[in-house]
């Protein structure tokens, strides 16, 4: 270390000892021969500014070898080195260049290297350069520099050349003007092409080209976006600028300057609902139309109405060569079609059908000898040393598992087969694996679900099998439940299945079923609109200002009763009003790209500040379980569990798992893969969480229902943020291009082999829940039923934590109250024990509650109205404070929270005795003596009715007073029911309750809130650790003896 | 509108400024085979690659296969043939440099003139 004592003379000190280094150094230049001086030299050139190679990169790192050759090569020729003869002086005129000199390699480099002089009157640049020119060591190392830098920008050259070659020979270059002329001339245009034939690629360049300014090209998958824009920007030698860009979700790459922008289906629509008329882009191109996804056929019908209010405007359509006459039709006709033919080699095909009772193996899953026999067939008929790899498609992650292992033993044997599984849920490094090139004599079997068929396109495939079956999610609007159901594929799936064979040379194609099933099977695939929940594309249509989506021009209707389900349980949500407008909720629901129910737990969790557990648990909802099936198999991982199962649900428990992987993550400690494997848990879905947690909350900053990340006070919190942080650029990274699963899979083995079916999973604001009837008549560990609003007789799936302890959900025989009643004794079980699966309120049509005290009953009734009004208050107020830039949120809106949390906590713990049952509908015939109506004189909020059931007459009430306000109370049920909505919701406290209040307030002032059974406080926490808390106290309950 | 998401904050086209102009560029299209590309520079010292030059007036590119902080090796398309002044790319098979760029057609009717060890290069 040197201590400077006067900083002032530093400089020139310094430079001193550093002329002095340079002369020193200059001596001992001199003293070295020609060969180290060369070599010192180029070492000087190398590390200059002015090197076009900057050190460390892979241009420079190439320049020691190729001087040794270069030498070597001179050596040979008998050249000598540095008496290259001088260079013509470069000129624009065309001057007569005969006759040439003699041949010498030096003159057919156009290339030459000399620092510049950048100040003429600068005598030590002008110097350097005369002794650049004069000394041999320079010359040498000049001349080398420049034929190696020639040899470079050479190669460079013909990698462009090479990438040009490449595009012309697309066979869609055969149809440029063809295209370009028909956008030019008509507002819609359809391409037709099979994959290879470079639309995807080679069109958004054509109308570059061509002039257009601003090009969207969508596709349906965010990957796709990535991809193109990376392939096309390097085509178009854009790789390092902006001209083409990308935007998905989270992530964009596009600036002022871009002009094609690839982008999802999704977000386009998106941009509609800010700019109805995308006035920012003059062409829009929709790619891989025939993939028939809700999003792609959704923004279809808007472009056929943009396009009426736009003339300018182009839309191109891109599909397959897969039904486009039903495109065709849907611009009726008017949309001239270009035809581009695929390269495609012929291929043979070969049907194989599986005998029945070969079809499944013993164990119940798929057999897979026919698959290996394929193998075997191929090692027979076929010598290793013609090349070409097997591509299988199965239907989901089980049976491919399941051929793999097997294939896998027969490769073992054979020796001439490398086994690769193919699935949206490998690992991106996995996946990349099926793109090696296997080495000679071995070839890849890739076991493969459909994402092969159109998505990921693999080189050198030869042969096919096809088992003919595809997974798809399937929906029943009925009892809106979604699962994952195996079909046939269509025709046109196994068409392009077969296709995969011939795309390098001729191929072969072995269908695993016969000609007549081929037949059979529908000649298209199911659109998606036809197969799942339209609540998100209703919703969104509405928010888009498209008052009727009934009146929609979609290109297949969904059936009519979808799209009814659909408004009506927006309706249900509270996203739309009766008359099917736009609530303020929906609005904002409107503008989350996730689920309706996801983003309703997300606003609900804003509105009652917990923000951070709804954040986890609508991602850990969202994407697979972690939870495998060996955590229940093998008894040491249930046990590591254990501790994890909270007796409030999967929900829960699936939080807590969470929660503790982070902590293992954060103190290090113990390997968390480790600690996953011990309690069987796939810690890859955990990283999954924490990427969509965070997505989830961008969504969230961005619409402000979170607050921007203000700046981090003290130094511990930052620190803590940084280890987060790093946390997550490490999650990140590991997942950097994995797509998060949006789509629910039913749980079961690896979550998808398994058609189980799985409850939706319950809002906590949805006023349904599931709850058991007839505890008593169930065993524990029996299976329990239950029922919800859409279906009844729901058997819980057995990986459920609920029924690994079915005790949870039984009552207790000490708290139950058998009460003389006019019903028959079964239903006459009253207890306020009965466990509610999902949290809250009260239901339609579907459960009676039967209070024994009327008093209670309606009490009850009040506080549960109360409830609702300061939930939609607080909804309310919250969604009003959303445009103020406010740092702190409005004291209304926190007293009104604070408000709504304690009467909902002390709304569970309601000591009222009751019992319940499931309406069947013939009930329901003898329940209401006149039809439900709204209330009329606005007293009441629109979601109860009264004096509409039977037994409702009957009732006569004895006259009391109000706890609340002392004032006495009408005997007419409503009267008192309003009134005591009103004392509730101006928070009056009764009588006892302000008593008690005045006195402990007397005592400890200011107190926060106290648990009731062990005096502890519960100040700080928050509504579920509260709940948890006391639960403590209620230790749950061993079952009864039946 | 009341709300915006991540999803709509694309970016209106921003009033050009220098830093949204597009660099400029020149047209190049090789006589021999239809190369066609947009080149940075024409001339003999590329402004933007260093101490590397050139002893004839050529078509000149960024190299667009590496980032501009990595690398500023000039790429050359080409220059016009000394003989019949035509645009022709650096292909060896469009045409051939000693001390001048020739096109391939001017130098097979030259083809005489060069020296021996370049005449098969010429495709005579």
């Amino acid at each position: 270390m040197v201590t400077v004592r006067n900083p002032g003379t530093r400089l020139t000190d310094m430079t001193e000892d550093a002329a002095q280094m340079i002369e020193n150094g200059a001596q001992i230049v001199k003293k070295m021969g020609l060969e180290a001086r060369e070599r010192a030299f180029l070492t000087d050139y190398l590390r200059s500014s002015e090197c076009p190679l900057k050190p460390g990169s892979e241009e420079a790192t190439g320049f020691w070898p190729f001087h040794a050759l270069y030498v070597r090569r001179l050596a040979a020729a008998g050249v000598e080195r540095g008496r290259s003869p001088p260079p013509p002086k470069p000129s624009r005129k065309v001057t007569e260049p005969f006759p040439l000199p003699a041949y010498d390699l030096r003159l057919a480099n156009p290339l030459f290297v000399e620092r510049r002089v950048r100040d003429r009157r600068d005598a030590r640049e002008l110097e350097r350069q005369e002794r650049e020119r004069r000394e041999p060591e320079a010359r040498r190392g000049r001349e080398v520099l420049a034929a190696y830098l020639h040899f470079l920008q050479k190669q460079k050259f013909a990698k462009l050349k090479k990438l040009r070659e490449a595009q012309r020979n697309l066979p869609i270059y055969q149809h440029r003007e063809e295209i370009l002329a028909a956008v030019r001339d008509n507002p819609v245009v359809i391409v037709a092409g099979d994959t290879g034939c470079g639309k995807s690629t080679q069109l958004p360049q054509y109308l570059l080209q061509a002039g257009y300014n601003s090009i969207a090209c969508t596709q349906p998958r965010r990957i796709a976006c990535i991809a193109l824009c990376q392939r096309v920007s390097h085509e178009t030698l854009q790789q390092y600028g902006d001209q083409i860009g990308y935007q998905i979700r989270f992530e964009k790459r596009r600036t002022a300057r871009t002009r094609v922008v690839f982008l999802t289906e999704g977000l386009l629509l998106r941009q509609v609902s800010a700019d109805p008329l995308l006035s920012q882009y003059d062409v829009i191109v929709l790619d891989e139309v025939h993939e028939r996804h809700l999003q792609g056929d959704f923004l279809l019908g808007v472009m056929k109405c943009l396009v009426r209010q736009r003339p300018e405007l182009r839309l191109v359509l891109m599909s397959a060569t897969i039904n486009i006459q039903l495109f065709r039709d849907y611009f009726h006709g008017k949309a001239p079609v270009i035809q581009i033919p695929g390269r495609l080699f012929p291929i043979q095909l070969n049907y194989r059908p599986i005998s029945v009772v070969e079809a499944v193996a013993s164990s119940g899953r798929l057999n897979p000898a026919p698959f290996v026999r394929v193998l075997s067939l191929i090692d027979d008929r076929y010598p290793a040393e013609e090349r070409g790899d097997l591509l299988m498609f199965l239907s989901g992650v089980a049976e491919i598992t399941a051929v793999a292992d097997a294939c896998e033993e027969y490769a073992r044997q054979a020796g001439r087969w490398i086994v690769l599984p193919l699935h949206s849920q490998l690992s991106v490094q996995d996946q990349d694996k099926v793109f090696a090139v296997a080495p000679d004599g071995v070839r890849k079997c890739i076991v493969s679900t459909n994402i092969a068929e159109t998505s990921v396109t693999i080189d050198g495939v030869r042969f096919v099998v096809d088992s003919g079956k595809v997974k798809e999610m399937s929906y029943d609007s009925v009892t809106r439940m979604q699962r994952l159901k195996e079909f046939w594929v269509s025709q046109a799936s196994a068409e392009q299945r077969k296709g995969r064979a011939g795309r390098t040379g001729p191929g072969v194609c072995y269908r695993l079923y016969s000609e007549d099933e081929f037949d059979m099977l529908a000649p298209y695939a199911t659109p998606e609109i036809q197969r799942v929940p339209l609540e998100s594309l209703v919703l969104q249509m509405v928010a888009l200002g498209l008052p009727d989506a009934r009146r929609f021009p979609f290109l297949d209707r969904p059936a009519e009763d979808s799209l009814e389900d659909a408004i009506r349980s927006l309706v249900q949500q509270g996203a739309l009003t009766a008359d099917e407008q736009l609530t303020p909720l929906g609005q904002m629901l409107s503008q989350l790209p996730v689920d309706v129910t996801v983003g309703k737990m997300l606003v609900l969790g804003s509105v009652l500040h917990q923000m951070g557990p709804v954040l986890s648990a609508a991602a850990a909802l969202s994407v697979q379980t972690p939870l495998t099936n060996r955590a229940f198999r093998d008894p040491d991982c249930l046990a590591n569990l254990k501790p994890l199962f909270s007796s409030h649900g999967d929900s829960i428990t699936l939080l807590e798992a969470f929660v503790s992987w982070l902590q293992i993550k954060v103190t290090g400690k113990v390997r968390s893969r480790a600690w996953c494997g011990e309690r069987g848990l796939e810690e890859q879905r955990f990283y999954e969480l924490v990427k969509l947690r965070r997505q989830f909350m961008t969504i969230m900053e961005e619409s402000r229902l979170l607050p921007k990340p203000a700046r981090l006070v003290s130094a511990a919190d930052r620190v803590r943020r940084h280890g987060e942080l790093s946390q997550l650029r490490a999650a990140r990274r590991e997942l950097q291009e994995s797509q998060p699963r949006r789509r629910r899979l039913a749980r079961g083995p690896h979550g998808v082999g398994d058609s189980t079916e799985q409850q939706r999973d319950g809002d906590v604001a949805d006023i349904e829940f599931q709850m058991r009837t007839n505890a008593r008549d169930l065993q524990p560990g029996s299976d329990q039923v239950f029922h919800s609003a859409s279906k009844p007789f729901v058997v819980l799936h057995p990986n459920s934590v609920l029924s690994f302890s079915p005790e949870t959900l039984e009552i207790a025989d000490s708290d139950v109250r058998v009460t003389a009643g006019p019903r028959p004794p079964r239903h006459s079980v009253t207890s306020d024990k009965h466990q509610l699966l999902a949290f809250v309120l009260v239901c339609d049509r579907w459960v009676e509650f039967l209070v024994s005290e009327p008093a209670a009953a309606q009490q009850l009734l009040a506080r549960a109205v109360t409830l609702r009004r300061w939930w939609s208050r607080l909804l309310q107020t919250r969604l009003d404070n959303l445009g103020s830039e406010e740092q702190h949120e409005p004291e209304e809106e926190s007293t009104l929270r604070g408000r709504l949390v304690a009467a909902l906590i002390d709304f569970f713990h309601t000591d009222v005795f009751y019992s319940h049952k499931r309406l069947v509908p013939a009930d329901l015939d003898g329940l209401y003596c006149r039809e439900p109506e709204a209330e009329t004189d606005g007293r009441l909020p629109p979601f109860i009715r009264y004096d509409c059931l039977i037994s409702d007459s009957a009732l006569s009430m004895e006259e009391e007073t109000c706890p609340y306000c002392d004032n006495s109370l009408s005997t007419l049920p409503v009267e008192r029911i309003v009134h005591w909505i009103r004392c509730i919701f101006e928070h009056k406290k009764t009588k006892d309750e302000s008593a008690a209040a005045a006195a402990e307030g007397a005592a400890t002032e200011p107190r926060g809130p106290v648990c009731e059974e062990c005096s502890a406080s519960l100040e700080g926490m928050t509504g579920i650790q509260i709940l948890r808390h006391r639960r403590t106290h209620r230790p749950i309950q061993p079952a009864g003896e039946g | 509108m009341l709300l915006s998401c991540a999803s709509d904050t694309t970016k209106t086209p921003a009033p050009a400024s220098a830093d949204t102009v597009a660099e400029e560029t020149i047209p190049f299209t090789c006589c021999v085979c239809g190369l066609s590309e947009q080149c940075h520079y024409r001339g003999t010292r590329p402004p933007f690659s260093g101490f590397v030059q050139l002893t004839e007036p050529g078509y000149v590119m960024r190299d667009p296969f590496s980032a501009r902080a990595a690398c500023q090796l000039p790429v050359l398309l080409g220059a016009d043939c000394t003989l019949c002044a035509r645009a022709v790319c650096q292909d060896a098979g469009c045409s051939v440099f000693y001390t001048r760029r020739f096109c391939l057609p001017c130098a097979r009717e030259r083809a005489a003139e060069f020296p021996p060890q370049l005449r098969d290069k010429l495709g005579t």
